[in-house]
């Protein structure tokens, strides 16, 4: 069978239903360029083309594309990367020096929050290890250019029953649990400062039966980093974990991610399970290249969203996790 | 770290064995569109028909004998069947009116219409020399073809050649039936005016003698001599004399009237020569001009032949490129993928596909010029030749490869040493379990089979891997072509991660500069903390924009 984009598809004989776990990829920064890729080809050669239950979205302050070629076919981000527009921190970064009124008012909206003082606005792309920067650049461009993307991503996670007979009409049925998973980066800056916004607001907003998952990659991954690059990630790294793993075990985050308003509060873990990854094999005695490491990735991204492997995974993890286990009895 | 358990923190190895079949199936697309294209463009000597020998349009039959030459014909046909009819006197006046009407016939219009038939036919046999190609090209491929076309358009040169050679030898031709006719003319012209005399001479004889008669009666009556005189005697025998004298001019006009008929006969012939001549001659001149109409005809295929074969050539060499690629990266995958591909296989499946491929058809699309070849179409067919290889099962592949158990488990394990380590809890992070708080991380192992209820394959497993520690799901596969291992490692602390004290050791330096900007997002003191809003997540004041 051919689908109407000219794939080939892997539709099984006539009448035979496909299943698929409505999931949501999330990417922040760049690492996530190198999985979503391939992870959307083998998506659209199993399915024909990537059905709407399974939306991609990568966010990054670089609007670099990356695009990878597979059997003659390319598959770039552009569909999903959503570049962040680092104006607004510039813009900021700028009027801090002049004090103005707009600008001191959101300074004492977010003055608790960012550490202004570590505020570095470079107009290059990305966030270039600044961490504070990255700190403030979510917060300028959350409202407007994050949470309408997200909204609508996680919308499409428990299709319509007039979208469910679309599905069926394309050969899949959608198993009734779905999952979102977070991709960031742990060594750089614009995934670790969104990982933990992102994970909340998920977690706030994310439909019933919807389990959370984010997938880090440790500084060990980027090992083709300077040495001053990988000391100030692992710092970062660090950092980050601590606050995560804080508000999991019950630090209240509740922030102002916006300039009209809008805040992120959270009461509960921010996540189901953390996936640490940093590419290591046989305990650290090998280690995966980069290009190997976003493969095999994508190829547990796919083989859980594709196969009934996916639900007893979730299955299995629900039994670590009492939320992943609730949302299992739900089911 | 309060957490007491670390079940949040969890990471995954992933290995598998799997039939590459997409590569398979575009490496064998691309094997099967380029051996029919190589055999399109592959050089041969044509052996094909001759120009001569090449079908005719029915429209070659239609040509201008039957038009335009019968009705020129058509007016000199009463003239030249009787020019007894028409007065002696009139005839030359006929002659060049119907010469005149004649010529008005092979006017402007005319020549038109002839040249008209000569183009047209010549198309409709470019249309069948097209075709004709076409096969050729199937049968014998595209250089051929252009070596063929090349050879009826030299053929096309030597026809015009000799044509013209036979044109020439009209203006001698002309030259002689000029002058025969001018001659004729001549002849006629005598013969008219020699009729008058010869008619005088009689009148006027034939005046004397009755004179003579009428004079010789009043002599007679008048002395009044008998009639049976010697005088009278005398004088009748002088005019018989006289009659026998006057009409010997009378038996010479009567053959004379022969004459005029042969004489008359022959001068409408001429006239008609000429006349037809004139036509013949433009008739010729088309006929010249009709093998370089039709060479043009042939460059003009020719030439588009010469751009379908660069065209297919170039798509050969994209093939070409392709398969070797395709070739090259066959085996290539992370090391924790195993290819499942042995050549005997291959060849297998290439025969099977390339058997279900319509190559004919595509051989047919390749050498018609309309319309152009679409090769993402062949593609797409070729693709679909090979569509089988998606259901080529990994576990049969597995079994074929490795048919003994003893040969089979170590590949397995293999497998599940890339996913969950030798040891097992070594998935994609590496981890140092001393680290772990004193306790072992929970490992366990999901393996996609084919059917996990009558699987072999799952059976083997379970018997082999089952109570060493390591819990083991079994699940249906997505796809039958790959066999997948996901290892799960869970129950870790964050710092068992190896390296982790250069981690914190980083995290010192760094936060002793920076303090706590370092911190992706910063927590205010209890006492800044804004209090909870409303559900939506919206505070009540609306702030500025930035």
């Amino acid at each position: 069978m051919t689908s109407p984009n000219g794939f080939a598809t892997d539709t099984p004989g006539e009448g035979t239903l496909r299943l698929v776990m409505p999931s949501a990829y999330i990417g922040l920064g760049g690492y996530a360029k190198a999985v979503f890729p391939r992870l959307d080809a083998r998506l659209q050669q199993h399915y024909g083309g990537r059905p709407a239950c399974l939306p991609m979205s990568i966010f990054d302050f670089d609007e670099t594309q990356a695009e990878v070629t597979i059997d003659g076919q390319g598959f770039s981000t552009q569909p999903y990367l959503r570049a962040l527009p680092k104006k607004f921190l510039l813009d900021f970064a700028r009027r801090l020096q002049g004090k103005q009124q707009q600008t001191r008012a959101l300074q004492e909206r977010f003055e608790p929050y960012v550490d202004f003082a570590h505020v570095h606005a470079v107009d290059a792309p990305g966030l270039n290890l600044f961490v504070q920067s990255g700190n403030l650049a979510w917060r300028l461009v959350w409202e407007q250019h994050v949470l309408p993307d997200l909204t609508s991503k996680l919308q499409q996670l428990h299709p319509a029953p007039h979208a469910q007979g679309h599905l069926a009409r394309q050969g899949l049925v959608a198993s009734p649990r779905s999952a979102i998973w977070v991709i960031a980066g742990g060594g750089s800056t614009t995934g670790p400062t969104g990982l933990i916004p992102m994970l909340c607001e998920l977690k706030r907003r994310k439909p019933p039966q919807t389990n959370l998952f984010a997938v880090v990659f440790t500084p060990y991954a980027y090992r083709d980093k300077t040495t001053q690059h990988q000391v100030k990630g692992r710092a970062i790294f660090r950092a980050t974990m601590t606050q995560l793993l804080a508000i999991y075990d019950g630090q209240e985050f509740d922030q102002p991610y916006g300039s009209n308003g809008h805040r992120i509060a959270l009461h509960e873990a921010p996540f189901d399970q953390l996936f640490l990854v940093d590419g290591s094999l046989m305990g650290g005695r090998t280690a995966l290249n980069t290009d190997d490491m976003a493969e095999l990735v994508a190829l547990f991204l796919f083989k859980v969203a594709v196969g009934p492997i996916g639900e007893r995974l979730l299955g299995l993890i629900g039994d670590l996790n009492p939320d992943a286990k609730e949302a299992n009895h739900a089911h | 770290m309060p957490t007491e358990t670390f079940d949040h923190l969890i990471t995954f190895g992933i290995a598998d064995a799997s039939v590459p079949a997409r590569k398979i199936e575009a490496l064998l697309a691309a094997q099967a569109q380029l051996e029919v294209l190589e055999s399109a463009v592959h050089e041969a000597e044509p052996v094909g028909p001759t120009l001569a020998e090449t079908r005719e349009p029915d429209l070659g039959k239609v040509n201008y004998s039957d038009t335009v030459r019968g009705d020129v014909w058509d007016l000199w046909h009463p003239i030249v069947a009787n020019p007894d009819a028409i007065p002696p006197t009139q005839l030359l006046a006929r002659l060049d009116a119907t010469w005149q009407a004649a010529e008005k016939k092979l006017g402007d219009e005319v020549q038109t219409q002839a040249a008209q038939l000569f183009t047209n036919r010549a198309q409709h046999k470019a249309q069948l020399l097209e075709e004709d190609a076409a096969r050729l090209a199937t049968e014998q491929g595209l250089p051929a073809t252009v070596h063929w076309l090349e050879t009826l358009k030299a053929a096309c040169s030597e026809t015009r050649q000799r044509l013209g050679q036979a044109l020439a030898t009209y203006a001698e031709r002309k030259k002689r039936h000029d002058e025969a006719l001018g001659q004729r003319k001549e002849a006629w012209l005598t013969l008219l005016s020699s009729e008058a005399q010869e008619m005088g001479e009689v009148a006027r004889r034939f005046l004397l003698l009755a004179g003579g008669v009428l004079l010789a009666g009043v002599a007679l009556w008048f002395l009044h001599i008998p009639a049976t005189s010697l005088v009278s005697l005398a004088t009748l025998v002088l005019l018989v004399i006289l009659a026998w004298r006057t009409a010997r001019p009378l038996w010479r006009r009567l053959r004379l009237n022969r004459r005029t008929t042969v004489t008359a006969a022959a001068l409408a012939l001429a006239y008609r020569t000429a006349s037809l001549r004139n036509l013949d001659a433009m008739a010729k001149r088309l006929e010249m001009d009709y093998p370089e109409t039709l060479r043009h005809h042939l460059d003009r295929l020719q030439a588009a032949y010469q751009e379908r074969l660069a065209r297919t050539e170039a798509q050969c060499t994209a093939l070409r490129e392709r398969r070797e690629a395709l070739q090259a990266t066959l085996f290539d995958a992370p090391p924790t993928t195993r290819v499942l591909v042995q050549e005997a296989m291959l060849t297998e499946w290439y025969r099977q596909g390339r058997a279900q491929a319509p190559r004919r058809d595509w051989r047919g699309r390749l050498a018609a010029l309309q319309p152009e070849p679409d090769w993402d179409a062949m593609e797409r067919e070729a693709r679909q030749a090979f569509a089988f290889l998606r259901d080529v099962r990994a576990e049969a592949e597995l079994y074929r490869l490795y048919p003994r158990p003893e040969d089979r488990l170590p590949f397995l394990e293999s497998l599940r040493d890339a996913a969950i380590g030798p040891t097992p809890g070594e998935a994609f992070l590496a981890l140092d379990f001393a680290a772990n708080a004193g306790k072992p991380p929970q490992v366990h192992l999901l393996v996609e089979v084919e059917d996990p209820q009558t699987s072999a394959l799952a059976q083997e497993i379970l018997q082999a891997w089952a109570g060493a520690g390591v819990g083991i799901t079994m699940a249906r596969a997505a796809e039958p072509t790959a066999l997948t291992l996901i290892g799960l490692v869970y129950g870790y602390a964050l710092e068992a991660q190896k390296g982790w004290e250069d981690i914190e050791a980083a995290f010192t330096t760094v936060q002793a500069r920076e303090g706590q900007g370092i911190y992706p997002v910063l927590f205010p003191p209890p006492a800044a903390t804004h209090e909870r809003q409303d559900p939506d997540g919206r505070e009540t004041e609306r702030g500025e924009t930035p």
